[in-house]
């Protein structure tokens, strides 16, 4: 319980700093970046909140069921902006997932030649 | 005493969990069809088929999907663990991760613009390269809809999670930690859980890139939002 309370209480200060401070963020992500950051710190330890935290990121998809019903009603409003969805979904995603692949795959090639340079 | 059952939270919720079980079986038996197919298919042709209304329905629905905040939040702690254990590697993936955040909204935006799509369309298809939680959220914020957002994210984690492992191999991306990190920051949540069926390490690593591709999205996202609004 101890762990769930910590996660909605950073919740509920990224909510603060994003309706009350004006932070020009999504309010749940501010929520994650704080509880990064304080993770990294040390100020909350990953014990307290690793099995909450577990619980709901592992039934996050039925978190999404009721958003997702609404949108099957959503989709025939499409429009004129289907033939953007089909290709932003096919060949945009490959072209993401090629140009992030390529780009670790020489960032990783770089760091072991300076490793090896080095020793 | 009907339109007071029907008024209260139990029915939306137990309607969302109902689905949800049934679209886990579903998955069990046929692999192709995923559970955020399947059960919001089955919530929608329930109430087509008992005529309860939508908003009916969003007085349970809404409490389910409240905890979207939280779970969003608490992805702080994968990120966290994945970080702790990758720490040597690190500078690579976080960089790589970063250059697919960028890639996602530079394609997502010039797809849009080049094949014709609406304002609303393009402030909802942005995001959707990131994990559904924070799309939907960076949606509503750029003021476009989080339905369409969450449909559009949920079909492109699906559309990366089928080819992506195939097409990054085609292409000579064989390397274990750099197409693992390419399918988390281009087709999320849905994608690591593949690979996570695959083997743990390439689903750590995707999902460590997917939790960096949550925090890297939104930053890079601030000039367009303060352009748009």
């Amino acid at each position: 319980m101890r762990g769930f309370c910590i996660i909605m209480g950073f919740d509920g200060a990224g909510f603060l700093l994003h309706s009350l401070a004006g932070v020009p963020l999504p309010s749940h992500v501010l929520g994650l970046l704080l509880l990064t950051a304080a993770l990294f710190l040390g100020i909350v330890k990953l014990e307290w909140v690793e099995a909450s935290a577990a619980f709901l990121t592992k039934h996050m998809m039925l978190f999404f069921v009721p958003l997702l019903a609404g949108a099957a009603g959503f989709l025939p409003a499409l429009g004129d902006s289907w033939l953007a969805a089909a290709v932003s979904l096919t060949l945009g995603t490959a072209v993401i997932m090629l140009t992030s692949g390529l780009a670790t795959r020489w960032l990783l090639r770089k760091r072991k030649e300076r490793t090896a340079d080095e020793g | 005493m009907k339109d007071s059952l029907l008024a209260d939270p139990l029915l939306g919720t137990t309607l969302t969990l109902a689905a949800y079980a049934a679209g886990m079986l579903l998955y069990r038996k046929f692999a192709w069809l995923h559970p955020l197919i399947s059960a919001p298919l089955l919530v929608y042709l329930c109430l087509r088929l008992s005529s309860i209304s939508w908003e009916t329905y969003q007085i349970g629905g809404g409490m389910v999907s409240f905890f979207l905040g939280p779970a969003t939040v608490a992805m702080a702690v994968p990120l966290y663990k994945h970080a702790m254990r990758l720490r040597r590697m690190l500078p690579s993936l976080l960089l790589g991760a970063l250059v697919g955040s960028a890639a996602g909204l530079i394609v997502n935006a010039s797809c849009v613009l080049l094949f014709g799509g609406t304002s609303e369309f393009l402030r909802s298809a942005l995001p959707k390269s990131v994990t559904a939680a924070v799309a939907v959220d960076l949606s509503g914020w750029l003021g476009g809809s989080p339905g369409l957002t969450a449909a559009l994210t949920v079909l492109t984690g699906l559309f990366g999670s089928v080819t992506g492992p195939w097409l990054l191999r085609m292409c000579g991306v064989s390397d274990i930690a750099a197409s693992s990190i390419a399918i988390g920051a281009a087709a999320h949540g849905i994608g690591s859980a593949r690979l996570m069926s695959d083997s743990e390490e390439q689903g750590g690593l995707s999902g460590f890139s997917m939790a960096a591709s949550a925090v890297f999205t939104p930053i890079l996202l601030l000039p367009v939002h303060a352009w748009l609004l």
